[in-house]
C-alpha cells in the first residue's frame, strides 16, 4: 500500500514535472515561430485586432478629414458670404447718408450736414474698403477675388465722385456743375451698388460651393469608410475561416478515427495534418492504436498457440 | 545510455507501451539474442526485422522511418 502510494506520488511528480517541463519548453526562444495552435490563435487574433485597428484608424482619419474639410469650406464660404452682406449693408447705409447730406446741405448748412451725414458716411465707405480687402484675401478662387477687387476699386472712384459732389454743393458751383457732379456721384454710387451686389452673389455662391464641397467630401468619406470596412470584413472572414479550418480539419479527422477505434476497428490511419498540438495528439493516438493492435495480436496468438506468438 | 535504451527510446515513439515487448520479440526471434544484450552492430539487422514486423501495427512509411532511425544509431 505504502509502495503504491509512493509510486503514485512519484508518478504524479513525474507527470507534473513533465507538464511543467513542456510548458517551460513551449515558451523557450524559437518556439514562438512553431505553428502550434497557441501561436496560430495568437497570430490570428493579433491579425484580426490589427485589422480592426487599421479599419478604425482609417475610419477615424476619414471622419476627421471630413470634419476638417467641412470646417474649412464652411469657414471660407460663410465668411465670404458674411463679408459680402456686410459690404452691401455699409454701402446702402453710406448712400442713404450721402443722399441725406445732398438733400439737406442747403437748408441746414455745410458744417451741420457734414456732422450729421458725411462723417458717418466716411466711416461706412472706409468699412466697405476694409471689408472688400478682407474678401479679396479669403476669396477661394480668382473669379470671386476679381469681383471683390472691383468693389475695392469702385470704392476709390466713389470717394472721388463724392468729393466732387460735396465740393459742388458746398462751394456754390453753378447748377450745371452741381448737377454734373451729382450725376457723376450717382453713376459711381450705382457702380458700387452693382459691384456690391455682385460681391453678395459671389458670397452666396461661395457658401453654396462650400455646402457642395461638404456634401461631396462626406459622400466620398462614407464610400471610403464602407469600402475599407468591407475589405476588413473580407480579410477578417478569410483569416477566421482559414484559422478555423486549420484547427477543425485535424480535430474532425481525429474524432472520426477515435470513433472508429471505439467501435473496435483498429485498422485506421491517423494522419498528422499539422505540426502543432493536434499533430502531437495524432501521433499519440497513432502510438496508442499501434500498442493496442500489438497487444491484441499478442494475446490472440498466445491463446491460439504459443509458437505462433513468435511471429509477432 | 545503453544501446537497448537508445533503441527502446526510438521504438516507443512509434509503438508506445508495446515497444518493449515488440523489441524483445524482434531480438529473440530475429537476432536470437536477449534484447537487453543488444549491441550497436546489431542495430542494422534489428532495423530490418523491425521494419517488416512493424508494418502490421503502424503505417508502412512510419515503420520504414522507425527502421531508418534504428539503423542510424550504428
Amino acid at each position: 500500500m505504502l509502495w503504491r502510494a509512493h509510486a503514485a506520488t512519484t508518478s504524479n511528480c513525474g507527470l507534473s514535472m513533465r507538464i511543467s517541463n513542456t510548458r517551460t519548453h513551449s515558451w523557450e526562444a524559437g518556439n514562438y515561430m512553431k505553428p502550434t495552435i497557441r501561436n496560430k490563435l495568437v497570430a490570428g487574433f493579433s491579425g484580426v485586432l490589427l485589422l480592426m485597428a487599421a479599419v478604425a484608424g482609417i475610419g477615424m482619419y476619414s471622419v476627421f478629414r471630413l470634419r476638417h474639410s467641412a470646417q474649412d469650406a464652411t469657414r471660407v464660404g460663410g465668411q465670404l458670404n458674411a463679408v459680402a452682406l456686410e459690404i452691401q449693408v455699409h454701402n446702402l447705409e453710406a448712400q442713404r447718408r450721402i443722399k441725406g447730406y445732398l438733400t439737406d446741405v442747403k437748408t441746414i448748412g455745410a458744417a451741420r450736414a457734414r456732422e450729421m451725414y458725411l462723417d458717418e458716411a466716411a466711416f461706412e465707405i472706409h468699412e466697405i474698403g476694409t471689408l472688400a480687402d478682407r474678401a479679396v484675401a479669403i476669396a477661394p478662387d480668382a473669379e470671386k477675388r476679381a469681383k471683390f477687387q472691383k468693389i475695392a476699386s469702385s470704392v476709390a472712384s466713389y470717394e472721388k465722385a463724392l468729393g466732387r459732389a460735396v465740393e459742388a454743393s458746398e462751394k456754390g458751383h453753378t447748377d450745371a456743375e452741381a448737377a454734373a457732379a451729382d450725376a457723376a456721384y450717382d453713376t459711381s454710387a450705382e457702380q458700387l451698388h452693382e459691384n456690391a451686389e455682385d460681391g453678395e452673389a459671389a458670397g452666396r455662391d461661395a457658401a453654396q460651393t462650400s455646402q457642395d464641397d461638404i456634401t461631396r467630401t462626406s459622400r466620398k468619406a462614407v464610400w471610403f469608410s464602407v469600402g475599407v470596412s468591407l475589405l476588413g470584413l473580407l480579410v477578417g472572414s478569410t483569416m477566421s475561416y482559414t484559422l478555423a479550418r486549420a484547427i477543425l480539419t485535424p480535430v474532425d479527422h481525429l474524432k472520426e478515427v477515435a470513433e472508429s477505434v471505439s467501435m473496435g476497428n483498429l485498422d485506421v490511419s491517423v494522419k498528422r495534418y499539422s505540426e502543432d498540438e493536434i499533430g502531437d495528439l495524432a501521433d499519440s493516438f497513432s502510438r496508442m492504436v499501434a500498442a493496442v493492435k500489438y497487444f491484441r495480436l499478442e494475446m490472440e496468438s498466445t491463446e491460439q498457440s504459443p509458437a505462433a506468438a513468435q511471429d509477432l | 545510455m545503453k544501446p537497448y535504451d537508445r533503441v527502446l527510446a526510438i521504438a516507443k515513439v512509434y509503438m508506445g507501451p508495446a515497444a518493449e515487448s515488440f523489441l524483445a520479440r524482434q531480438c529473440t526471434v530475429g537476432l536470437k539474442i536477449e534484447a537487453a544484450n543488444i549491441a550497436i552492430p546489431d542495430f542494422k539487422y534489428l532495423a530490418i526485422w523491425v521494419e517488416v514486423a512493424a508494418c502490421r501495427f503502424i503505417e508502412t512509411a512510419k515503420a520504414a522511418e522507425m527502421a531508418k532511425r534504428i539503423a542510424g544509431l550504428c
